[in-house]
């Protein structure tokens, strides 16, 4: 790690020493760059700088005479402070950015592993130095080596994952075997470069450099596997997040239709119990009228498809609730090569963003509450067409509209949300079909297209 | 200039479907004729033309759908809105390919939204001609008569939808320009078809009035999709 390595006095160990803490500290902006700041962050930052400054002059100097009288207890001591060097960083993090634990200690271990990495780059760019008779003043060598190291390995890093990681959301770390995998890193980490280090002048270069190199490879690997890891485990989260919604969804439709069933059922009997009282006491116009009555009910609920009769039935009910005015017309038969539960996720989560766009609408004069629903197969194409008034606050993206819903914590609510639109071009791609989403001024488009089998 | 005409036995209703008709025409630039018939006997003896025709569905004699069945029996064109107090009616009104419908009593916005998608429609009406230097003479089709263009090598072929033809020189990106305005959509590098040609879609193309099959091309199939989609829809 670049303490008490090659220099063997002491401004040596202290410039290795501060080269290390610049590249630490580098290294841990790298990482926490992206996470919320908080407030007076230069004064934190300052403070950060100043505490390792301190560490770095007070360390040396605590060594000092252990490294020259050549005892071991140093490498005891080294082990023990290499081991808190990534909660120190870790406790950087947490002072300069709101974030919780978990972040922080992966953002720690994080950036010494890179660092680990830089520095063990640097290593056998000393070797090369030394091998092809390069000689320079010994803290300019360190110093441009230092650079070389860092820049390579940390812009390497950068392009390859920090980026990602920093726009996937850093923020999603929950899951403890991750911290298990790191503490590991750590520990292998710490061990690899203790060896190098006590490895006695005498042995030869090549077994040095091939250390060096096992060590590189591994901590590179390490670094790999927690992207992996992370990125895996969002894609996890994401999975389970939406088979909970499949599965809200499955549950409401199997009330729905249990209800809808039960009315059917009803209109049935009545149907039956009409046709019994004909000839009694009650007149026959009445009876009429009751008849056309149960009639009309049992008409509204027939599409021709089972499944669109089930959530239109439904999200009419909740227009009603509302005050929406809701038309449809439907040729039930167009979308009969759709699966029940996918037509029931697709029209509830188009429904629900209509209705919710329309509720939206704060507006005194006219009434803006409409929504309009066509289903239609003309040309041999079913396509389904979706239109409400809206506010023109959600952004019309190029893939879906970004919706205005906050989240508990007051921003924009984007991952749950933008299941709804997702979910229903994932549907929607299944069956080969399009999807588009238009607007003309105030009227909001949702246009579905699926070619029949 | 469109001609709406309403078919309603009730006056009052009449009245207030002309009141909005007049608002909208204020807010969207547009004139409107507004011509009010009593009954669809009316209506179909006459067989009066209009570009867009509001059904009340509930009319002694022949009711609004039964009517609207008689009238595509001669007329596959013009939207028809039904007016209705209740929305069980209507929601078979794809049989008669009614555009939409309003619930009475009826909502100035709810007017609005139904209307503002007819104009859409309405205006898919190019009523434009262009100009075809054939090798021998100077052809002009009208726009709408128009089914698709193609391009081999660097020949235009013009194909219209009753059979009519003719060719010349050019590139197809200058006729998409030409017809920007219009309902075409470029489904390949070598095709321009027409949106209401359109007779049929399938997965890998469209059969246009003409008989003909066309291909997407793979990188346009999506796009294109969407825009046949958008059309049918109402929504372009």
């Amino acid at each position: 790690m670049g303490w008490l390595s090659q220099s063997n006095d002491f401004t040596g160990d202290l410039i290795s020493a501060a080269i290390v803490g610049v590249e630490l500290l580098f290294a841990v902006w790298l990482f926490c760059r992206g996470l919320p700041k908080r407030d007076r962050l230069c004064l934190r930052v300052g403070i950060c700088i100043a505490a390792t400054a301190a560490i770095v002059i007070g360390g040396t100097f605590f060594a000092e005479p252990y490294r020259a009288s050549g005892n071991s207890m140093l490498n005891v001591i080294q082990i023990f402070f290499y081991c808190l060097v990534p909660l120190m960083l870790a406790g950087a993090t947490l002072f300069c950015r709101k974030t919780s634990v978990w972040v922080a200690i992966f953002c720690g271990i994080g950036a010494h592993t890179m660092q680990n990495i830089g520095s063990g780059i640097e290593g056998l760019l000393r070797y090369a130095f030394y091998t092809l008779k390069i000689q320079l003043p010994s803290p300019i060598e360190s110093l441009l080596i230092a650079v070389i190291g860092t820049a390579t390995v940390y812009s390497l890093c950068e392009r390859l994952f920090l980026h990602e990681l920093r726009r996937n959301g850093l923020q999603e770390i929950r899951d403890r075997g991750i911290l298990l995998v790191l503490v590991v890193a750590e520990l292998v980490s710490v061990v690899f470069d203790i060896i190098i280090k006590t490895v006695p002048e005498e042995t030869s270069a090549l077994y040095q450099n091939l250390l060096r190199i096992v060590h590189l490879a591994m901590a590179a690997f390490i670094l790999y596997c927690l992207y992996e890891m992370l990125y895996n485990r969002q894609l996890q989260q994401e999975i389970q997040a939406v088979s909970h919604l499949l599965a809200n969804s499955r549950q409401q439709y199997e009330a729905s239709k249990e209800t809808i069933d039960a009315i059917n059922m009803k209109c049935h009997d009545l149907k039956h119990q009409i046709r019994a009282l004909k000839g009694g006491g009650v007149s026959d116009t009445a009876l009429e009228e009751l008849a056309a009555t149960v009639q009309i009910y049992d008409t509204t609920l027939r599409t021709g498809n089972e499944a669109l009769d089930v959530i239109l039935t439904e999200k009419a009910l909740v227009c009603e609730r509302e005050g929406i005015t809701f038309t449809r017309i439907v040729d039930g038969k167009a979308l009969d090569h759709i699966a029940a539960a996918d037509l029931y996720s697709l029209f509830g989560n188009a429904l629900d963003n209509a209705i919710e766009a329309t509720l939206r609408i704060k507006d005194s004069g006219d009434d803006f509450r409409s929504i309009s629903l066509t289903v239609k197969k003309p040309a041999g194409l079913a396509v389904i067409h979706l239109e409400n008034y809206f506010t023109d606050t959600v952004d019309l993206d190029a893939d879906f509209p970004v919706t205005q819903k906050l989240g508990p914590d007051g921003t924009r609510d984007t991952l749950n949300h933008g299941y709804g639109i997702r979910s229903m071009r994932a549907v929607v791609k299944r069956y080969g079909g399009t999807l588009s989403i238009s607007a003309d001024g105030d009227i909001f488009c949702l246009d579905i297209a699926i070619p029949s089998v | 200039m469109y001609r709406v005409i309403s078919v309603e036995d009730d006056e009052t209703e009449a009245a207030v479907l002309k009141n909005y008709l007049d608002r909208f025409a204020s807010e969207s630039g547009e004139n409107f004729e507004f011509v009010h018939l009593k009954s669809a006997i009316e209506f179909l003896d006459k067989q009066r033309t209009a570009d867009l025709i509001f059904f009340d569905i509930d009319l002694p004699g022949i009711n609004g759908i039964e009517a609207a069945t008689l009238l595509r029996s001669y007329d596959e064109e013009t939207p028809i809105i039904f007016v209705t107090n209740l929305a069980q009616y209507a929601i078979k009104g794809y049989e008669v390919d009614a555009l939409d419908f309003v619930v009475k009593p009826v909502g100035y916005r709810d007017f609005c939204l139904r209307m503002r998608k007819a104009l859409r429609i309405l205006r898919r009406r190019s009523g434009r001609n262009i100009t075809v230097q054939d090798h021998e003479s100077m052809r002009v089709f009208s726009v709408d008569d128009l089914a698709f263009v193609d391009i081999s090598g660097h020949s235009l072929g013009f194909h219209c939808g009753n059979g009519d033809a003719a060719s010349c020189r050019g590139s197809l990106r200058e006729i998409e320009g030409q017809l920007a305005d219009d309902t075409f959509v470029r489904i390949s590098n070598s095709c321009l078809a027409n949106l209401r040609h359109i007779r049929q879609v399938t997965r890998d193309g469209i059969v246009m009035t003409t008989g003909d099959k066309l291909y997407f091309s793979r990188s346009r199939k999506k796009p294109a999709m969407e825009a046949i989609a958008s059309y049918l829809g109402g929504s372009q």
